[in-house]
C-alpha cells in the first residue's frame, strides 16, 4: 500500500512542477513586463524525458488555466502547450542522451514555433496583425531562463524518479 | 551540464496506446482550435470560466504571491539602500512643496464648498472604495489585465473603475465570487473617455499592449506639451471624472499619436481600490 503511494507521489512530480512552474510565473513579481513561460519549458523537459507522466489532457488543463489566469484567448496558450507537448514527444531522440546544449537548442526552435502559433492564433483572434515584439520579448525570456528551470527540474527527476525505476 | 539520459522507466506503447494516444492528442488540438474560433464570437461561458478559474485559484495565487514579493521587495530595498541619503533629501524637499501645495488645497477646497453651497450645486453621485489585493497580473504579450482578491461578495461588479494610490489603473471586466479581472488601460481593448491638458480637450485613451497608451481623436489645434496631465472626463458613465491617468509623455506634433505615460506603478502595483458608485454606505468622493 505504501509503494503504490510512494510510486503515485513520485509519478505526480512532473504534473506538480508543471503547475507549480505555471502559477509562479503568472504571479505578479515582475509587474506590467514581459514574463518567462517556465511552464512551457517544463512541459518540454518532462515530454521528453518521461511523456508517460505528462499525458495531453494534463497539458490541455494546463493552457487553459494559463488562458484563465493571464486573460490570454480561450484555447491560445492550450494550442501553445500541446504544439510543445507533440514537438517534444516526437523529437525525443534529439534531447535524450544529447549534450545539455542540444536540449537546450531544440527548446529554443521549439518555443519559437509555440511562440509564432500563439501569435498567429491572438492574431486571428484580436483581427489583426499583432506587434511582435511583446511576444519576442516573451519568448527570448523563456530560452533564457529555460537552464535554471531545466536545472531545478533534474535534481527533481534524480531524487523523485530514478529512485522509483 | 547534466545530459538528458534515456530512462530505464518509460513503458513502452502498445500499438493500440498509442493510437488512442493520438486520438485523444488530436482531439484536444481540435478542441483548442474550436474554443479560439468560438471565442472570438465572445461567447460567455468562456468568461465565466476564466472567472470560476480565478475563484477556485484565488487562495493558491494570495499564497504564492506573499513570498514572491517579499523576496522582490528585499532585493529591491538592497538596491536601494546606497541612494537613500540622497532619496530622503529628495523626499524632504517634496515634502516641503507638498505641505505648500495642502495648504493650498484646503483652501481652495473650503471655498469650493462654500461657492457649491450659495449655489445649491448638486455634488452628484457619492462613492465608496473597494480595497483588494493584486492577486496574478499578466505581462503577456496579448493582455494586459490582472487578477484581484475581491469579487462581487465584496460588492465588486463589471465596469466599476479601478485605482491605485497613483490614478486610474482600469476597470473591471469580469467578477467572480471571490476574485475579479481588471483590464487594465495599457490593454489594447481599453478605452477611456479623458480630458488633456491645461485646456482640458477632449480625447479617448487607447491601450495598445505596450507600457504607453495612446490619446486619439484628439482635436487638429490641440496644443499639449510633454507633461501635461490627462484625467478621466467621466463621459459614457463607467469612470467617474477627474482621476488621474498619466501624463502627456512625448514631444506633440501636429497629427501625431500621442503618448501617455501612466501614473500608475505597474511595478509596485500591489494594493488597488474599486470605485463603487452604487453604494448606498457611501462617503465622500473619489479625492479623498
Amino acid at each position: 500500500m505504501l509503494a503504490h503511494l510512494d510510486r503515485a507521489a513520485r509519478a505526480a512530480v512532473p504534473a506538480a512542477s508543471i503547475a507549480a512552474l505555471l502559477l509562479i510565473s503568472l504571479v505578479p513579481w515582475v509587474g506590467d513586463r514581459a514574463a518567462p513561460a517556465l511552464a512551457l519549458a517544463a512541459v518540454h523537459y518532462w515530454a521528453g524525458r518521461r511523456p508517460d507522466l505528462v499525458p495531453a489532457p494534463f497539458v490541455f488543463v494546463v493552457g487553459l488555466t494559463h488562458d484563465s489566469i493571464a486573460d490570454a484567448p480561450f484555447g491560445l496558450m492550450a494550442l501553445a502547450y500541446l504544439f510543445v507537448l507533440g514537438a517534444a514527444r516526437s523529437q525525443r531522440f534529439l534531447v535524450v542522451g544529447q549534450p545539455f546544449a542540444a536540449g537546450w537548442a531544440v527548446f529554443a526552435v521549439v518555443a519559437f514555433a509555440a511562440s509564432a502559433i500563439a501569435w498567429i492564433g491572438a492574431s486571428f483572434y484580436y483581427g489583426g496583425v499583432l506587434a511582435v515584439g511583446a511576444p519576442a520579448a516573451v519568448l527570448l525570456l523563456t530560452v533564457l531562463t529555460y537552464p535554471a528551470v531545466a536545472g531545478v527540474l533534474v535534481v527533481l527527476d534524480a531524487a523523485a524518479l530514478r529512485r522509483s525505476a | 551540464m547534466q545530459e538528458y539520459r534515456a530512462g530505464p522507466e518509460v513503458k513502452a506503447e502498445t500499438p493500440l496506446q498509442a493510437t488512442l494516444r493520438r486520438a485523444m492528442f488530436a482531439l484536444l488540438v481540435t478542441l483548442s482550435l474550436v474554443a479560439l474560433v468560438v471565442g472570438k464570437a465572445e461567447v460567455y461561458v468562456f468568461d465565466w470560466v476564466k472567472s470560476a478559474v480565478g475563484d477556485l485559484l484565488a487562495p493558491v495565487l494570495q499564497t504564492v504571491t506573499l513570498p514572491m514579493r517579499a523576496a522582490r521587495d528585499i532585493g529591491g530595498n538592497l538596491g536601494r539602500v546606497a541612494a537613500l541619503t540622497e532619496e530622503n533629501a529628495r523626499l524632504r524637499e517634496e515634502n516641503a512643496r507638498l505641505r505648500q501645495w495642502q495648504a493650498l488645497a484646503r483652501r481652495l477646497d473650503g471655498q469650493n464648498r462654500e461657492l457649491r453651497r450659495l449655489l445649491r450645486f448638486d455634488p452628484g453621485e457619492a462613492v465608496s472604495m473597494i480595497a483588494a489585493r493584486v492577486i496574478a497580473d499578466t505581462g503577456g504579450p496579448y493582455a494586459r489585465s490582472l487578477l484581484m482578491d475581491a469579487g462581487s461578495r465584496q460588492g465588486v461588479r463589471r465596469d466599476q473603475a479601478v485605482i491605485s494610490g497613483e490614478g486610474l489603473v482600469g476597470r473591471v471586466m469580469s467578477a467572480g465570487l471571490r476574485s475579479a479581472r481588471v483590464l487594465l488601460i495599457t490593454d489594447r481593448r481599453s478605452h477611456v473617455p479623458v480630458l488633456a491638458g491645461p485646456d482640458r480637450v477632449h480625447a479617448i485613451l487607447v491601450g495598445n499592449n505596450s507600457a504607453r497608451p495612446h490619446l486619439r481623436f484628439l482635436p487638429r489645434d490641440a496644443a499639449l506639451a510633454v507633461g501635461d496631465v490627462i484625467v478621466t472626463s467621466g463621459r459614457g458613465g463607467v469612470f467617474p471624472p477627474g482621476v488621474p491617468v498619466g501624463d502627456v509623455g512625448v514631444p506633440v506634433r501636429s497629427g501625431a499619436v500621442v503618448d501617455v505615460v501612466p501614473h500608475a506603478d505597474w511595478m509596485r502595483l500591489e494594493f488597488v481600490r474599486v470605485i463603487d458608485r452604487g453604494a448606498p454606505d457611501s462617503f465622500a468622493a473619489v479625492e479623498e
